[in-house]
């Protein structure tokens, strides 16, 4: 027999998670602008970082990190140098001023259009 | 034990990737530190090695996949298209004379007639040749003139043995040449041409046995060559002395017409400008400067004495703009080519690296 009440959770699910990867997709550079701002990282760190700040949410494929990485360090927002991490050799990215206020700017953007939406779709304030 | 996984998956991606050599290196780099981090993290949660490599390739996604998302830059697609031309090569010989030399060979023949045309064409089937042979050496490949790139091993390495068969006519014929062209000149202009002539002689004279690196060649030292570091400097240094001095000497010599903009020194100027354009350096230090710039500032380092001789003298004299802009396309064309085939030489070599490490890591895991 057809459960529908069996079916409804994962395919909300899946359906969530992939509007999740999708907006994820969307506003990756500020992700990894914020992942960068603490502190200095190499890619691998990055990404954990991301993992770990979005709760399992953004599963991205990793690869798709790197080239938004060069994407913004040719941007100038980034800057990366070889450096000694862990014992081997790795390639560290840190914000620079012009990455700094980029930054500040999409935060701003982002509150700004969670506030929009939030409001669009009755949420509490 | 490690399994190999990331090794093959790190050729795989390469071969897929579109990007120069320099972005390829550091792509690669990066891509297999993150798989290298990732097996250490697996490993750490209780995977074994093989288990962890293939999920942290499998992680990354599939080569194809993940590469494209690196997107490509201009000289990985022109890498690939020469790579491509590597299956035609008799199409190299001839598409790069045709890109390369019909518009300055058209140039030289509508600026100064038929006279000038053969030593045009003879210079560029040196310079073709000399790059050609210098792509075949860095890319690892037995050298042999050039443009002769199809021919059997057997033949390609008699002719890396007698490097002189793409420099000797050349250099004959461009000597019969200037010398016919000495005796149909103005007495004072082949005074200042023979000048420069014998102090680019010299010059090169100097280079045979000390710079030129002729690893594969029994020509080395042997022969005609200048043997001794010493009597190689004091050529050098003494050509150098010689063409740097020369427009005020020529000028005390031999009577002179104003040039356009007044300057009877002038056309000593130009030849000097060559001089300093194609000799080699006076120095050591300036040689492995050189040595040291891409191909692409390497000619601009060379031309940059001519051109801007020439745009001087093209605010006086508007009709030298076309040779201004014609010797400015040849660079940039040489300029590319010697980017494209440097790019592709350090690319073939880390493919070379990523081979071995791959056989490498088969060979381990099949012996353990």
């Amino acid at each position: 027999m057809w459960d529908a009440a069996a079916l409804d959770t994962p395919v909300t699910e899946v359906y969530s998670r992939a509007m999740a990867r999708k907006s994820m997709g969307k506003q990756l550079d500020l992700l990894l602008l914020s992942a960068l701002s603490s502190a200095p990282a190499h890619g691998y760190a990055v990404i954990e970082e991301l993992r770990r700040r979005s709760e399992g949410v953004f599963d991205l494929p990793e690869s798709t990190v790197y080239p938004a990485l060069h994407r913004l360090e040719q941007a100038k927002l980034l800057e990366s140098e070889w450096g000694e991490v862990g014992g081997r050799r790795r390639r560290v990215y840190q914000l620079t001023d012009k990455g700094r206020s980029a930054l500040r700017e999409r935060r701003r953007e982002w509150t700004r259009l969670r506030r929009g939406i939030g409001a669009a779709i009755g949420e509490a304030g | 034990m490690a399994s190999g996984e990331i090794e093959r998956y790190l050729l795989a991606f390469n071969d897929v990737l579109v990007a120069g050599a320099e972005r390829r290196e550091r792509i690669l780099a990066e891509v297999e530190d993150h798989l290298r981090d990732a097996v250490e993290s697996l490993m750490a949660a209780g995977s074994t090695a093989g288990e962890a490599e293939l999920e942290a390739v499998v992680r990354f996604g599939a080569p194809q996949e993940a590469a494209a998302r690196f997107g490509s830059d201009p000289l990985g697609r022109a890498q690939q298209a020469s790579r491509s031309w590597e299956a035609r090569r008799i199409a190299h010989p001839v598409l790069i004379p045709l890109v390369i030399w019909t518009p300055v060979l058209a140039y030289t023949f509508w600026y100064f007639g038929l006279s000038m045309t053969p030593i045009v064409l003879l210079i560029l089937l040196w310079l073709q040749c000399k790059s050609n042979l210098h792509a075949r050496r860095v890319a690892g490949l037995a050298p042999g003139p050039g443009v002769i790139s199809r021919c059997s091993e057997r033949l390609r390495r008699a002719l890396a043995d007698r490097p002189w068969i793409g420099r000797v006519p050349a250099v004959t014929l461009s000597g019969v040449y200037c010398g016919w062209t000495l005796l149909s000149l103005d007495l004072s202009y082949a005074v200042v041409l023979g000048y420069y002539s014998f102090c680019g002689a010299a010059g090169y004279w100097s280079r045979l046995s000390w710079w030129e690196d002729h690893d594969t060649s029994a020509q080395r030292g042997r022969g005609w060559t200048v043997r001794h570091r010493s009597a190689s400097a004091g050529l050098r240094y003494g050509s150098w002395a010689l063409a740097l001095a020369g427009p005020l000497v020529l000028t005390q010599l031999v009577p002179l017409t104003a040039d356009p903009l007044g300057y009877a020194y002038a056309y000593a100027l130009f030849p000097l400008a060559v001089f300093v354009g194609v000799s080699t350096p006076p120095t050591r230090r300036a040689l492995r400067w050189l040595r040291g710039l891409g191909p692409a500032a390497r000619l601009a380092a060379r031309l940059t004495p001519l051109l801007t001789l020439l745009v001087i003298y093209a605010i006086g004299e508007p009709v030298l703009w076309s040779l201004v802009l014609t010797l400015a396309a040849f660079g940039a064309l040489k300029a590319i080519e010697g980017e494209i085939w440097r790019s592709r030489a350090r690319s073939d070599a880390t493919r070379r690296q990523l081979v071995d490490r791959t056989r490498g890591a088969a060979g381990d895991g099949t012996g353990g």
